[in-house]
């Protein structure tokens, strides 16, 4: 950017903002402040913040109670952890969550899941962000061919089946599979959804005083997409960045439960729940496939708590 | 109206045009794609056609697959075919069965049919049901229960719910056989017996989403200006809520749609879960297969039910409000 921000007046503007009026008894409060007040009133939303933060520690401190335990994620104790069937033992006083059908810890292997699935997430969320903002603002800002373009090409995204297409993709050597497979199949089909909300956001911002203002002071077109749309852009992508988090998270266990993605012998939730299947209808083995959907269930929940609850703040319109 | 009919079909054709070349280029552009021949092994050495001739074959068996499926032919000849076939509803032939594409997805139709129609009617009624009662009685006990319902709902992913409900039902209590699908033109009986547990796991989230949506519509709209106009002129309290209601419920029918189009072209998850064999489990076996026809066949079979359902969204929606039509 070859100008500097005071050539635009002070940067970003606030839609009807401006100063606050300060009459007598009335205090000033910044939408930050604002925002803060009524997130730590919300005793939901804070459960979910300290689910989120604890599924973090617990994706953090994965080696740390590897090694307390000793157990190894991989190493398959076929001896005490399968019983003569190769059916896998329950829980006992060092395996608290008892062995998988290899005779491997199962805690180990939950919490080494806690960080597949949140960095695949986040990444995900990261690469979805980028492109659909982009994409959105450039569509919603430009109209024309261009909004044309982008439109259809998120219309036709979202007529091929998600699971289908990633199951086929797993079969071919598309980036050499894995994690970084999984990553592109969640952002090739989730950007659309943010650069949707995005562009109808930025066609109502367009037509706003603010945009209008910097025209006239001679902003270049780019300046008013980036300097001027994308900040009043944040709260909307804050909230929807954090309740797609969740959608990613279930996206990826969903394709490692296919056996898409992560192989052995990395632990992933959907992995561990695909190998506890055959004994589920047998009604044996309830730890096998509890443990790992609890922190899959835990997780999300923290996430999609966290979400609503950033929105109740931040857009009070849509009070509960 | 009959314009944007027209140009919406036009665009619904290009989609499944598009759709088709996807899934096309998968499988013949990126490397290890199964129509793809081996580099630097000879002509006759794809991959699918090695498979297909077993054990040890004979160069001779493998070259006389690969003329036959037409592989040694340039992609666009094989596309070009493909779709050309396509035009006069042949889908071609599995590799891994012989059957026709066609045939093997029309057998397995009712199948996904029943799980999506069944599931779908469940959610649509309770979801719905549960919203509206929520946002009338808004912050009552009612209220409160039905959220926190939704909120576990949102968050418990199929397959987990599902392997939950087959330990407890199947497993534990058996009351309920997976595998044990029968369709309703043999027995009705039967078929209501494999499909209940199914339709509750497909269903609950669904539902808890359309319940949070109906019911943040509804509150939204209650507090609009024509509400409190409508109040104010002393309407009843219930023809008030028919007023919010109609604008409240217009998005349901977008989401329904589209849903219910996504749903038809196979639930890959809860089939494969309860052994149902429909279209979901059927694309499964195929990609665990190599066989490419019946991929392309589900993958784009699924895709045009996704467009179809996009295209009778639109032009409901079209005759709903007439804004649309000119956008």
């Amino acid at each position: 950017m070859a100008q500097s921000a005071s050539d635009f007046l002070q940067g970003p503007s606030q839609p009807g903002g401006g100063p606050e009026a300060e009459g007598p008894g009335v205090v000033a409060r910044t939408p930050r402040q604002l925002f803060w007040r009524r997130f730590k009133e919300d005793r939901l939303a804070l459960f979910g913040g300290f689910l989120v933060v604890f599924m973090i520690t617990v994706a953090l401190a994965a080696p740390v109670v590897e090694s307390i335990v000793g157990h190894p994620y991989d190493e398959q104790y076929r001896d005490i952890g399968t019983n003569a069937f190769g059916s896998p033992n329950p829980p006992t006083g060092s395996f608290i969550f008892g062995f998988d059908d290899l005779g491997r810890d199962i805690l180990v292997r939950t919490m080494y899941g806690a960080r597949v699935s949140l960095t695949i997430a986040i990444v995900a969320t990261g690469v979805e962000l980028v492109i659909g903002v982009f994409l959105g603002i450039l569509a919603g800002f430009m109209r024309g061919w261009v909004d044309t373009i982008v439109s259809r090409f998120i219309d036709l995204i979202l007529s091929i089946p998600f699971l289908l297409l990633g199951i086929a993709l797993s079969v071919t050597d598309f980036l050499g599979g894995g994690e970084k497979l999984i990553i592109f199949i969640i952002a090739f089909f989730g950007w659309p959804y943010i650069a949707r909300i995005v562009r109808g956001q930025t066609l109502s911002l367009r037509e706003a005083q603010f945009v209008e203002a910097a025209y006239s002071v001679g902003a270049p077109t780019r300046w008013i997409m980036f300097r001027e749309i994308l900040p009043n852009l944040l709260a909307p992508i804050l909230i929807y960045g954090t309740l797609i988090i969740p959608q990613n998270i279930v996206g990826e266990a969903a394709l490692s439960f296919l056996g898409v993605g992560i192989q052995q012998p990395t632990a992933a939730w959907g992995q561990m729940l695909a190998a506890a299947t055959p004994y589920v209808a047998l009604g044996k083995a309830w730890w096998f496939m509890l443990y790992p959907g609890l922190a899959l269930f835990i997780t999300v929940l923290g996430f999609n708590l966290l979400g609503d609850g950033l929105r109740d703040a931040l857009d009070p319109k849509t009070g509960r | 109206m009959f314009q944007y009919i027209v140009r919406r079909l036009i665009w619904a054709v290009i989609m499944t045009l598009l759709v088709i070349s996807t899934v096309f280029v998968i499988f013949f552009v990126l490397p290890g794609g199964s129509g793809r021949n081996i580099e630097g092994a000879g002509k006759c050495s794809s991959p699918i056609a090695i498979m297909m001739a077993g054990r040890n074959p004979r160069p001779a068996l493998v070259c006389n697959i690969v003329k036959r499926l037409g592989l040694d032919k340039p992609v666009y000849v094989q596309y070009g075919r493909y779709v050309g076939n396509l035009l006069q509803g042949d889908m071609g032939y599995s590799y891994h069965s012989s059957e026709p594409v066609r045939d093997a997805i029309f057998r397995r139709l009712p199948a996904t049919a029943s799980l999506a129609i069944g599931a779908s009617f469940i959610w649509l009624v309770f979801g719905v049901a549960i919203g509206i009662v929520s946002a009338l009685r808004r912050r009552s006990f009612m209220d409160r229960a039905s959220m926190f319902f939704a909120l576990v709902g949102v968050s418990l992913p199929t397959f987990f719910l599902g392997l939950v409900l087959v330990f407890l039902f199947d497993g534990r209590l058996n009351i309920y056989n997976v595998a044990s699908y029968q369709p309703i033109t043999s027995d009705p009986v039967a078929w209501l017996k494999s499909m209940w547990l199914p339709w509750i796991v497909l269903a609950y989230v669904s539902m808890a989403v359309y319940a949070r949506m109906v019911r943040g519509n509804l509150l939204e709209v209650m507090g609009e200006d024509y509400i409190r106009t409508a109040r104010a002129k002393g309407l009843r309290e219930k023809s008030v809520t028919r007023h919010a209601l109609r604008s409240a419920l217009t998005p349901v029918v977008t989401m329904y749609g589209l849903d219910l189009g996504i749903l038809l072209g196979g639930a890959v998850i809860t089939e494969s879960i309860f052994n149902i064999p429909g279209i979901g489990s059927l694309a499964v076996d195929a990609i665990s297969n190599q066989d490419l026809p019946t991929i392309l066949g589900t993958t784009l079979f699924a895709g045009v039910f996704v467009i179809i359902a996009n295209l009778v969204v639109d032009i409901a929606y079209a005759s709903l409000d007439p804004r649309v039509r000119y956008s």
